[in-house]
């Protein structure tokens, strides 16, 4: 009997170990993202936090593809959004949506986590907010470029936005808002950004504050707001202003720039690559690039061999680029610093300084003591200099859709894209509804916010 | 172990003897030991005879050489001849007839009580019927003879009882060996251990299991030995040899069409990106004979003969002759059990080896079970002690037809025109990975080996895995005072699986990972950042788990009437498991020893230079802990032997779910009342001889440990490959309305047996309702999550099981009858949110509000057009071809819905004939109420040069087709949208309805005679799978398998007892 109380007693005292005993976690990898290291972690994930929605780059013209090419495609969304037809996603779920809205996602686990941290102002968290609000506008930003209409301040209180996610609460509901409000909150993520970031990032895919500058240059180009763009271009280039000299290069090589990580490439400020769809995939040899554009580079071009491999036959692949691996370049460099300032310059009637900027670039791209330095008598010639080199050097890292949405506004540079295959031609006519993709069709059933038009 | 040898061998040394001729005796039952008041022991040759008293003693006058029967209900009738052994005092122990419905003991595994004094529902499968079939494993054995205990060919879950009342979580029942739940692998318990199991299925059955019990409980009971009786030894061995598998019983695009597909592709110049690709991508034999006509290479005459040749050929025979093969499973099990007075024990030993019918592979399994309990104090005092070793090895050295690829870089499937051997089963090579000329090219330039040859590979193959599973148990029972007891039970479990592959340096595995990161010096050398030598993958996976249970025991009875059966207790679990995988490179079998590598440089590809790569890095580990504390109580009260009632409670706390205490406890708790309406004074129905009434309700429970209220993120253990940083992915967005899933039900029971036990049996029936299911719902993308998890459900269910047992001969020839019919109807009472035209058609696991949890849906078919074959359906009630806009305007409420992915009538009915020594039993299975999609052809396939379904040769190829097929005619480019509404319309919804006979067992009792010491032994025969006896739908296929179909297997098999 007494062996029996003490059992019982014995197994009361256990009892009351329950809550240490409970405590353990049921997967030791699982985490409950809290101590800032585990919020770096979430923002370090790079395969979800560095990626940008590649679908604008296959519906513009940097490349095209043989009807070969196009049989090969596994995705229907490739092939749709290359032919420009009006059914895009055929139903299916897409990452172009998807994977920008599950960055800001991530972006909001961590900003509405830092909000219950005190804030002890020390730069580690300074830093992982600046990173999550950049991340967050870059996310919004990229959306915008293939889900909302150009941006007109004329129409940008009118025209539906994207649904601007605040919090990472995922029962919250929400509209399209306005584009207003959309770059709005862009604008404003970044200028937060800016204060917040350290002058240079631990790894080129985190944020610094020049790569915040940078991309707020970017978005007030698109905006056509250039006082507000130079402006920030030259803040940025305050910041780093490092070109690569391509006379260091190795133009024969398969990746004749440096790997950014983990070596460094000085000319980088933002890290980000395009979802690996099949039409970019470094083994699609048959994603050719615009012959247009090739021919446009001089012999004395260094770019013509560090950026493409010529295959013969009229077969010219795109090098990758700036990553110096497989993945494509999508991110904040640099070179497209100059040239947002030089278009600047140029558009305000500075036309030295626009060319001044537009040299300093080249004479690091060509071939040494070959280069001529450019010259323009007006500011229209100046203007168009700087955008025929816009489109050379930027090439293949999805500045171009956002060129043509933009440029097509104004009729002086307006242009109508073809493509044909075998016998049949599509054509995509400037200020076409089809520079809008459609969203989603799962977005709209679940959240029912409204389509666009195209 | 020694030990318990040790000591089965002293009992037997201590067996005494005695002689005398005047007789005292005593009537034990043998199962517990108790003495049996009132037993009849009666003289052969005469009338009359004495009656046991309250103790089971009788005092008789006889002699050596009187033969005495002894019997009492519910016990098997006991012949003793008297010797002069004998001896003065004589214990007859009587063992319990297992036919007699009344006094079927079941277990819960926290006590075992008599059928006839529960309220809830249990089902019993006996020893005899657990042997009826023949396997390597326990449970597939309780197939078809457990109503409501459903096997499903599709879904979540292997078994479920009573549907599924949970759509994400766990669907699995809880397993129980004897007190415990079984962790580990259930493969490795060997079916001659098993003494019985009992299926709980309502909530009073199984509500003591608590959260764990929401899919119904399985309580395996192990053999034991039992006190004072002789040893006795049982041997069984069988040999169950199976079928070769049929491997063209899936249809698959002849290899004809196939070639006709790749000349049409050819012509329409789709082969020129592979052809021209950097990573020198692979062309089948006719694509680089077609590229060869085309340059001049060869004739075009002889290209298109070589053509005509390839077509006649059929992969899947080659296969069929050297991958494939008959199966052959031998088991042997020997066992010995026996007792003392104080002590008793079983031992058993148990080997197992089976060649399975793919080539290379097999497995084979060694175990030893041992328990032995003791006495102590005046019996106050019970210890028992018991292990279960299990030892097996699993050869892996053949993945089967579909793991040989034509390409593993892009996975596409073997063109179906390749060889595998020559006539004389020389291994072949085929075209995989990459272009031949390439990798010729490669060789000739020094680097290794580059070819594949299927059949080498599989000669070459050294990839097993090694289980070792034991568990130690140790219980304690104190028996304070008379109806009190209390008792401790712990139990140790630890398995751990071994798995080793060796890919040895001929393999072409490793040969094809040492050479695409090769470079060639511009001096001639090479650089081999992957070295040279064999690639060793290892893996160990260990399971550690400890239960402890203290638990108070409290049955008395108070006067004639009032009888009172009560546990309560404290359980405390923690199962952990601990994997690591990893591997090396450069590996040395001869010395063990392996090479460092760099992981981290990314290294020029070979085999496409533009690309470059890093050396595999696969290791990894993980650690997972399972925790629970929990409380349990349950009472039983029986008043006048017929008025019962029942009550049972249980809270459960883990460690899942997060940190939140509030959500990590729930109370479940059921309570049944049940009545022997038969043992009523005023029931006089005589033709019914029993009847028992009973009713239950309560909850129990269910945990899904992927959910959690928090926001959770994995943390990558490695890095990321770019950056070399830690980083982490979001599993679950945070959800602080999470709760545990809760299983309500009611169930009502009758049992019966009429006069003579002619016809026997149970029906019932009962409600189901799944509350607080934990659901994956599609989620709108532009929150971060494109699917979200939470308490989104609910699902209601009701449903009847019914057994019939009789007897229809019961003269020299005895055949007896078993029916078992199930009706299950579950449907989704609620979910939050309705998931998207798509996604019901293409998963059938999608909830759907009011209709069954798993179900087909449909577009509606309208029919192939009759000009071009093109596959219709309809807009706006019209039919029609936009296939974007029917895909795209198609909503939940406009598709249709065929009803039930998984049948609603369940059944089977076995039929068994005994005629002197021979007893025959055969069963027939039925499946009725239910759908399935049928696969057909896609496009995206055909047009992308993988081939496709069989179906490609009925499609429609000219007008007048669409009267005779409804596959569709080939697109000139693909469409997913016109392969999805084929697919998945009407047309391919086909009934699943069938009646199977499922086996069928013959068995010769060779009785006592054949052999001195041999107490019994019975050959049997034993074949399964026999084949589809009836079904809704035409054609060759069983509409439960469409891919592979069981094969038949023949078992023979001895039985003895010593």
């Amino acid at each position: 009997m007494k062996k029996i109380i003490s059992i019982v007693l014995l197994s009361l005292v256990l009892t009351s170990c329950d809550k240490e005993f409970l405590e353990k976690k049921p997967n030791a990898a699982l985490l409950v993202p809290q101590k800032p290291v585990e919020l770096q972690a979430l923002l370090d994930n790079d395969t979800r936090m560095n990626v940008t929605p590649p679908i604008g780059l296959i519906a513009a013209d940097d490349y095209y593809t043989t009807p070969a090419g196009l049989q090969t495609l596994t995705l229907s969304e490739e092939r749709n959004s290359y032919l420009w037809l009006k059914d895009v996603f055929e139903n299916e779920s897409v990452e172009d949506w998807n994977n920008p809205y599950i960055q800001v996602f991530y972006a909001n686990v961590v900003l509405d986590r830092l909000n219950e941290i005190e804030d002890t102002g020390s730069e580690e968290l300074q830093t992982i907010r600046g990173h999550a609000l950049f991340c967050r506008a870059f996310a919004f930003y990229n959306l915008t470029q293939i889900f909302c209409k150009p941006y007109e301040s004329a129409q940008a209180n009118v025209v539906p936005g994207i649904p601007i996610k605040l919090s990472s609460n995922i029962h919250e509901k929400y509209t399209r808002g306005t584009l207003k409000l959309t770059y709005d909150q862009i604008v404003s993520d970044l200028k937060q950004a800016a204060d917040l970031l350290p002058l240079q990032a631990k790894l080129k895919t985190r944020p610094s504050k020049a790569a915040a500058l940078s991309l707020m240059a970017r978005v007030f180009l698109t905006m056509e707001n250039y006082e507000q763009a130079e402006k920030f271009a030259d803040d940025a280039l305050e910041l780093q202003s490092t070109l690569i000299d391509y006379n260091t290069l190795t133009t024969t090589l398969t990746r004749p720039l440096p790997a950014v990580l983990p070596y460094g490439n000085e000319e980088v400020i933002y890290y980000a690559y395009f979802i690996s769809y099949r039409f970019l995939f470094y083994t699609q040899n048959q994603t050719i690039v615009n012959p247009v554009i090739y021919s446009s580079f001089s012999a004395n071009d260094l770019r013509k061999g560090v950026l493409f491999n010529d295959r013969g036959a009229g077969v010219v692949n795109f090098k990758s680029g700036f990553t110096g691996s497989s993945n494509v370049f999508s991110g904040l460099a640099v070179n497209e610093l100059y040239l947002i300032r030089s278009e600047c310059r140029a558009r305000k009637g500075d036309i030295g300084g626009s060319l001044s900027d537009l040299n300093t670039l080249l004479l690091k791209r060509w071939k040494k003591g070959t280069f001529v330095a450019l010259t323009a008598a007006t500011s229209e010639a100046a203007l168009k200099l700087v955008l025929q080199e816009r489109r050379k050097e930027l090439f293949g890292r999805g500045n171009r859709w956002e060129d043509l949405r933009r440029l097509n506004k104004d009729p002086r540079f307006a242009i109508t894209l073809t493509r044909q295959v075998n016998s049949d031609t599509y054509t995509l006519p400037p200020n076409d509804n089809r520079y809008v993709f459609p969203i989603p069709l799962n977005e709209i059933r679940s959240s029912g916010i409204s389509q666009n038009e195209r | 172990m020694k030990y318990i040898i040790l000591f089965i061998f002293l009992i037997l040394v201590a067996q005494q003897s005695r002689s005398q001729n005047v007789i005292t005796g005593k009537v034990l039952s043998s199962k517990d030991n108790l003495p049996l008041p009132g037993a009849s022991i009666r003289m052969a040759g005469m009338k009359t005879g004495v009656t046991s008293s309250s103790d089971g003693s009788f005092f008789l006058d006889a002699r050596t050489g009187d033969t005495l029967y002894i019997s009492y209900i519910g016990y098997k009738t006991r012949v003793v001849t008297l010797s002069e052994n004998s001896g003065k005092l004589l214990t007859v122990f009587l063992d319990e007839d297992d036919n007699t419905l009344d006094e079927v003991v079941v277990s819960t595994g926290y006590q075992s009580i008599p059928k006839e004094r529960a309220t809830g529902s249990f089902v019993q499968v006996d020893n005899s019927l657990l042997n009826r079939r023949v396997s390597t494993d326990v449970l597939s054995r309780l197939e078809d003879v457990v109503p409501g205990l459903v096997f499903n060919r599709e879904g979540s879950s292997q078994i479920s009882i009573r549907g599924q009342s949970t759509i994400s979580a766990n669907a699995e029942p809880l397993i129980v060996l004897d007190n415990f739940p079984f962790e580990g692998d259930i493969s490795s318990i060997n079916p001659n251990d098993v003494e019985s199991i009992s299926v709980l299925k309502d909530a009073a059955a199984a509500s003591i299991w608590g959260t764990r019990a929401g899919n119904g409980v399985i309580v395996i009971t192990t053999k034991k030995g039992s006190y004072n009786r002789p040893l006795k030894i049982a041997y069984n061995m069988n040999v169950n040899v199976g079928a070769r598998p049929d491997l063209f019983y899936e249809p698959r695009m002849s290899s004809e069409d196939y070639i006709n597909m790749e000349q049409l592709l050819f012509s329409r110049g789709f082969h020129r990106a592979a052809e021209t690709s950097t990573t020198n991508a692979p062309l089948t034999p006719v694509v680089e004979l077609l590229i060869a006509a085309r340059d001049g290479v060869i004739p075009t005459a002889q290209v298109e003969s070589q053509i005509n040749t390839l077509k006649s050929q059929d992969v899947r025979k080659d296969f069929s002759n050297h991958f494939y093969r008959k199966s052959v499973n031998q088991q042997y099990a020997l066992n010995l059990n026996g007792g003392a007075e104080r002590q008793h024990y079983y031992v058993s030993v148990g080997y197992d080896k089976n060649q399975s019918s793919l080539v290379r592979n097999g497995l084979e399994r060694f175990s030893i079970n041992a328990s032995n309990t003791y006495r102590f104090a005046k019996d106050k005092l019970q210890v028992s002690t018991g292990i279960q070793y299990t030892e097996s090895r699993n050869n892996n050295n053949n993945r089967g037809m579909s793991s040989i690829r034509f390409s593993d870089i892009t996975g596409n499937a073997l063109y179906p025109y390749a060889r595998l051997a020559d006539d004389s089963g020389m291994p072949l090579t085929i075209n995989h990975d990459y272009r031949s000329a390439f990798t010729k090219k490669a060789v000739s330039q020094g680097l290794l080996d580059w070819e594949y040859a299927p059949l080498q590979e599989l000669n070459n193959a050294d990839n097993n895995d090694r289980l070792t599973e034991y568990r130690l148990n140790g219980g304690l029972v104190y028996n304070v005072i008379p109806g009190l007891s209390g008792e401790v039970r712990y139990q140790y479990g630890r398995g751990l699986n071994q798995s080793r592959e060796l890919l040895n340096e001929n393999s072409y595995y490793t040969r094809n990972q040492i050479n695409r990161l090769t470079t060639i010096n511009p001096d001639g050398s090479f650089t081999r950042p992957l070295p040279l030598g064999s690639i060793l993958n290892s893996g160990n996976e260990v399971l550690n788990s400890h239960f402890l249970r203290t638990q108070l025991n409290y049955n008395h009875s108070f006067g004639k009437d009032h009888v009172i059966n009560s546990i309560a207790g404290w359980e405390w679990r923690d199962a952990s498991t601990h994997s690591a995988n990893y591997r090396l490179y450069g590996y040395d079998e001869e010395h063990a020893q392996s090479k460092a590598v760099d992981y981290i440089t990314q290294f020029r590809r070979f085999d496409a230079p533009t690309g470059t790569a890093t050396i595999p890095y696969v290791d990894q580990q993980q650690e997972l802990s399972n925790r629970y504390v929990s409380y349990f109580a349950n009472a039983g009260y029986n008043y006048k032997q017929r008025y019962i009632l029942s009550v049972s409670g249980r809270m459960d706390r883990s460690n899942i779910f997060g940190v939140d205490a509030n959500q990590k406890g729930v109370p479940l708790w059921s309570a049944g009342i049940g009545w022997i309406m038969s043992g009523e004074d005023w029931y006089k129905t005589s033709y019914l001889s029993y009847l028992k009434l009973r009713a239950s309700y309560g909850y129990s429970g269910n945990t899904d440990p992927s959910a959690s209220a928090y926001t959770t993120a994995s943390y990558n253990s490695g890095s990321s490959a770019l950056t070399r940083q830690p980083f982490a992915a979001i599993l679950n967005p945070p959800n602080p309305e999470l709760r545990w899933e809760r299983v309500r039900m009611f169930n009502l029971g009758v049992d019966f047996q009429t006069r003579n036990d002619v016809i026997s049996g149970t029906i019932e029936a009962y409600y189901k309702n799944g509350l607080d299911l934990i659901g994956t719902i599609p989620f709108a993308p532009a929150t971060g999550i494109t699917q979200f998890r939470g308490n989104n459900a609910s699902t209601s269910g009701h449903g009847v099981d019914l057994t019939l047992n009789s007897l229809n001969l019961n003269g020299r020839i005895k055949w007896t009858s078993n029916l078992l019919f199930s009706f299950i109807s579950e449907k989704v009472t609620s979910h939050k949110v309705k998931s998207t035209a798509t996604a019901y058609v293409q998963t059938w696991s999608q909830p759907y509000e009011g209709n069954a949890l798993y179900g087909i849906y449909s577009y509606q078919w309208a029919g192939l057009d009759p000009q071009t074959g093109d596959p219709m359906g309809f807009l706006d009630g019209k039919p029609s071809k936009d296939y974007s806009k029917l895909i795209s305007s198609a909503t939940p409420e406009t598709i249709i819905y065929s009803g039930s992915a998984r049948p609603q009538y369940i059944g089977s009915l076995r039929n068994n004939l005994s005629w002197r020594n021979l007893s025959f039993s055969f069963m027939l299975n039925y499946r009725l109420g239910y759908y399935y999609r049928q696969a057909s052809v896609r496009y995206a396939t055909v047009l992308n040069a993988q081939g496709g379904h069989g179906d490609f040769s009925n499609r429609w190829q000219k007008p007048g087709d669409e009267l005779l097929t409804s596959v569709p005619s080939l697109p000139a480019t693909s469409n997913n949208n016109r392969d999805n509404l084929y697919s998945y319309s009407t047309a391919l919804a086909k009934r699943g309805d069938h009646i199977r006979l499922q086996d069928l067992t013959l068995s010769y009792d060779l009785g006592n005679k054949i052999v001195r010491g041999i107490s019994g032994a019975q050959i049997y025969l034993y074949a399964n799978n026999l084949g589809i006896v009836w079904k809704a739908e035409d054609g060759p296929l069983d509409p439960d398998y469409q891919t592979m179909r069981p094969v038949r297997t023949v078992a023979a098999g001895l039985r003895m007892n010593f």
